[in-house]
């Protein structure tokens, strides 16, 4: 799509040498299909969330201080988060913003409707929407204030994730601002550009086994109407403003299903595919910044909140301990290896494979932008094998805070004071392994889709890949000396 | 619909701690709820929650004041650490109080007279600190404690 | 044989009347799009519905001088030959789509049409129909070298002395 004078390198999908195998889930359970294209399917599922979500809020601000003894806590950290990274992303894609309830009010706001849809004449779709409907910053739209924003939450890990007050706030505020956010801007502007969940969840569904796409291309080279993105008197436009007929990666496409419901010609299905294996191409330099910005964070939370460097733990512990030097040095020698010491390492692999490959058709750019997709992956797994010993070890929480949720004394499912006890702690390093193994394959093996396309020569292919695939071992490697010693 | 989870959910709440709880008791308990926190060491019958725990200035519990016959419960929380209740008097405890439990101990204030209640495990610098006193008002001829 | 190619130039000609008709409302649709983010976008998209209008306009004319009135409209036209279409299925979002890709896009319709009028002319052995071919041919050659033309327009520096070839 770029032309000759812009200077970042477009967006080109990789073509495959061959294609990965695809299931047409709708096709296959037709129950499926009318559940989602039912109007009420979305509220339905977000619903549940909204009450578990203002629960929560609830118990961070008028519950227990104690973090193991708070839902907000225990229920976020452990298990939602776990289930997010283990389950949802690597076999639902985005599923989780099909039932977020961040966005709740303002798509309420916005839509003057919770369920039904207003048919009209609003600023380019087939609906009415209400609010300012302001264009969104052309230079903020990327996901760089997502990046800076999760980096910012990382940087206090230590808090966020202990401290049911901090929860709540950061949740309370993400809440108003998608809210607000929603009647100034159009369509689910924080969603696609300030949400720090949203950030990862838009590299990791990269991964994912399932797609939504249309069926075929063909039907919606020849729509007129583009009912998918503009929507119609069938279904909203697209919040996430991501056009059906040419949509070939899941990072934006937030499966709330309003084009399966829109689409005049029934041409849009979920489909079943491999792991990590379809979407490839990374698009910008935002999109590779948040796979090391990610990576780098499986890192420093493993040293620090698994770690047994107790002064790590006191320089990120800052509200107890008062340390605000120590603080300041984790803080910036945590954004310091993200944005720039494994980036570097990472442009010096790149710049050493041109070389040992002798690319000099291929520019710089366009091999940094291509071959970043091997952190996908790498990352993604480095995080499921981060969150395995938090669900494995504390997980027994989750029975005695369901009774307690806000550790006011209540025994609701007779389960209050069930002791911890955690699961099989000697056996977590034998299930981190075999993950980070897992991430070192699917990032090798997309390294080398990717280099196909690029180089048809297999000496060139492989000298190419080599020096990344070198940075890709250590990087597991490291990962491996952390977790098993 | 959402607005009734977002009225009934606190309204939920607000009659648990406030009409359903008391309720748990025999008419006439006095039920008294007694938090201790280590900063400071400070017993306090403030609520120490979410909001106000980094900026907290609970009011210290020195003595609460019981009539003579009255079943007596408290409601022992810990809003950091691992403490420990005790009323040597009356050879309650000591019970271990883990950070963010309830732990509930009964007793009848059968005399009028004074009874300390203390932690009775160190538990931080200030751990001296933690102690206070349930003082029974009754028949002032009648045997105390 | 002579009796079926009058039907067959008609049936073309109807088909070439309605892709541009569709192509009018697919280029509205695309118009619509990009209200509120790229004005000059909009403009372009909308320039170019009207284009197409004309050309419809136009063929309708032909059709009247060679077969008579025009039939009422039958089923939509399932070839894609001169399609128009985004190509980056995330241009909203990046904010990302300029006049130029724009053009571009209206462009690579416009050559397709002409493409595969051409090889249809080398297909077909029958003479009418290759003169009809050739004569939609031309018709979207020309709409192909003003797309060239404007692109060139955009793309050239605003002080340029360069003229256009």
């Amino acid at each position: 799509m770029a032309t000759a004078n812009q200077t970042i390198p477009s967006f080109v999908p990789v073509e495959t040498l061959a294609k990965p195998w695809r299931k047409d889930v709708f096709a296959c359970w037709p129950w499926l299909k009318r559940l989602v294209k039912m109007r009420s399917f979305q509220f339905l599922v977000i619903l549940p969330n909204l009450f578990l979500f203002y629960l929560f809020l609830i118990a961070g601000v008028f519950g227990t201080p104690v973090g193991n003894r708070n839902i907000i806590i225990v229920f976020v950290w452990i298990l939602w988060w776990f289930v997010l990274i283990a389950a949802m992303v690597p076999f639902g894609s985005r599923l989780w913003c099909t039932m977020c309830p961040l966005p709740f009010f303002g798509d309420w706001l916005q839509r003057g409707a919770v369920i039904g849809v207003r048919p009209g004449k609003s600023a380019g779709t087939e609906n009415t929407f209400f609010g300012a409907w302001r264009r969104w910053p052309k230079q903020l739209s990327n996901i760089w204030l997502q990046n800076f924003g999760f980096l910012f939450l990382a940087t206090f890990s230590a808090l966020l994730v202990t401290r049911p007050i901090v929860s709540a706030l950061v949740f309370g505020v993400l809440i108003l601002l998608a809210a607000g956010l929603a009647v100034v801007f159009r369509l689910r502007t924080f969603c696609n550009y300030v949400c720090p969940i949203s950030g990862f969840l838009s590299l990791y569904s990269m991964t994912s086994t399932v797609e939504l796409r249309s069926t075929d291309k063909d039907v919606c080279l020849k729509c007129k109407y583009k009912s998918c993105i503009r929507g119609s008197d069938k279904g909203w436009a697209c919040p996430w403003n991501v056009y059906m007929g040419k949509l070939d990666r899941n990072n934006y496409c937030g499966l709330c299903f309003e084009c399966v419901k829109s689409c005049p010609h029934d041409n849009i299905s979920l489909f079943l595919r491999p792991f990590a294996t379809s979407d490839v191409g990374l698009r910008g330099y935002d999109e590779v910044w948040k796979a090391s910005i990610m990576l780098v964070l499986a890192f420093t939370y493993s040293v620090v909140l698994l770690g047994p460097w107790g002064r790590l733990k006191d320089w990120a512990n800052v509200s107890e301990v008062h340390n605000w030097r120590g603080f300041g040095l984790f803080a910036a020698g945590q954004a310091l290896l993200a944005l720039v010491v494994f980036p570097g390492l990472y442009y010096l692999s790149v710049r050493l494979a041109k070389w040992y490959a002798r690319a000099d058709s291929i520019s710089t750019k366009e091999l940094f932008l291509k071959y970043a997709y091997m952190l996908v992956p790498m990352g993604l797994l480095a995080w499921i094998a981060f969150s395995v010993p938090l669900i494995m070890v504390n997980g027994s929480y989750i029975i005695s805070v369901a009774s307690d949720p806000l550790g006011w004394g209540m025994n609701l499912f007779h389960s209050s004071e069930f002791a911890w006890a955690p699961l099989y702690p000697a056996s977590v390093p034998f299930i981190q392994v075999p993950i980070l193994l897992a991430g070192l394959y699917y990032g090798l093996r997309g390294l080398h889709k990717v280099g196909s396309g690029l180089f048809p020569d297999p000496q060139q292919l492989y000298r190419s890949m080599t020096p990344p695939a070198v940075l890709l071992l250590g990087t597991t490697l490291v990962f491996m000396k952390l977790f098993i010693g | 619909m959402v607005l009734l989870m977002l009225i009934g959910l606190p309204a939920s709440l607000w009659c648990w701690r406030h009409l359903s709880l008391p309720h748990r008791y025999p008419p006439a308990t006095k039920l008294i709820t007694l938090t201790a926190t280590a900063d400071g060491g400070i017993w306090t019958q403030d609520p120490i929650v979410g909001y106000n725990y980094w900026w907290r200035r609970p009011n210290r519990t020195e003595q609460v004041i019981l009539n003579q016959g009255e079943h007596v419960v408290v409601r022992v929380r810990s809003a950091d650490l691992l403490h420990s209740f005790a009323i040597p008097i009356l050879r309650i405890g000591p019970l271990d109080v883990p950070a963010g439990h309830t732990l509930e101990v009964e007793f009848d204030a059968k005399r009028p007279g004074v009874l300390t209640f203390l932690c009775w495990q160190v538990c931080s610098p200030e751990h001296g600190r933690l102690h206070g006193r349930f003082v029974v008002k009754g028949d002032a001829t009648e045997e105390g404690w | 044989m002579n009796g079926t190619v009058p039907n067959a130039a008609r049936a073309t000609l109807l088909r070439a009347i309605q892709i541009e008709a569709r192509n009018g409302i697919v280029y509205d649709s695309l118009a619509s799009l990009f209200q509120g983010y790229d004005d000059s976008v909009t403009d372009i998209f909308l320039e170019m519905a009207a284009e197409e209008r004309q050309h419809g306009a136009e063929l309708e004319q032909r059709y009247g001088e060679r077969f008579g009135a025009l039939p009422s409209p039958a089923a939509e036209p399932t070839e894609v030959i001169e399609a128009p279409d985004l190509e980056d299925p995330e241009a909203l979002i990046f904010d990302s789509m300029t006049i130029e890709q724009a053009l571009e896009a209206g462009l690579r319709a416009e050559e397709a049409a002409r493409e595969f009028y051409i090889r249809e002319v080398e297909r077909t052995s029958d003479p009418e129909l290759q003169k009809l071919y050739r004569e939609l041919g031309e018709f979207e050659e020309n709409h192909v070298r003003r797309l060239q033309e404007k692109l060139f327009e955009k793309r050239r520096p605003k002080d340029s002395t360069l003229r256009s070839s």
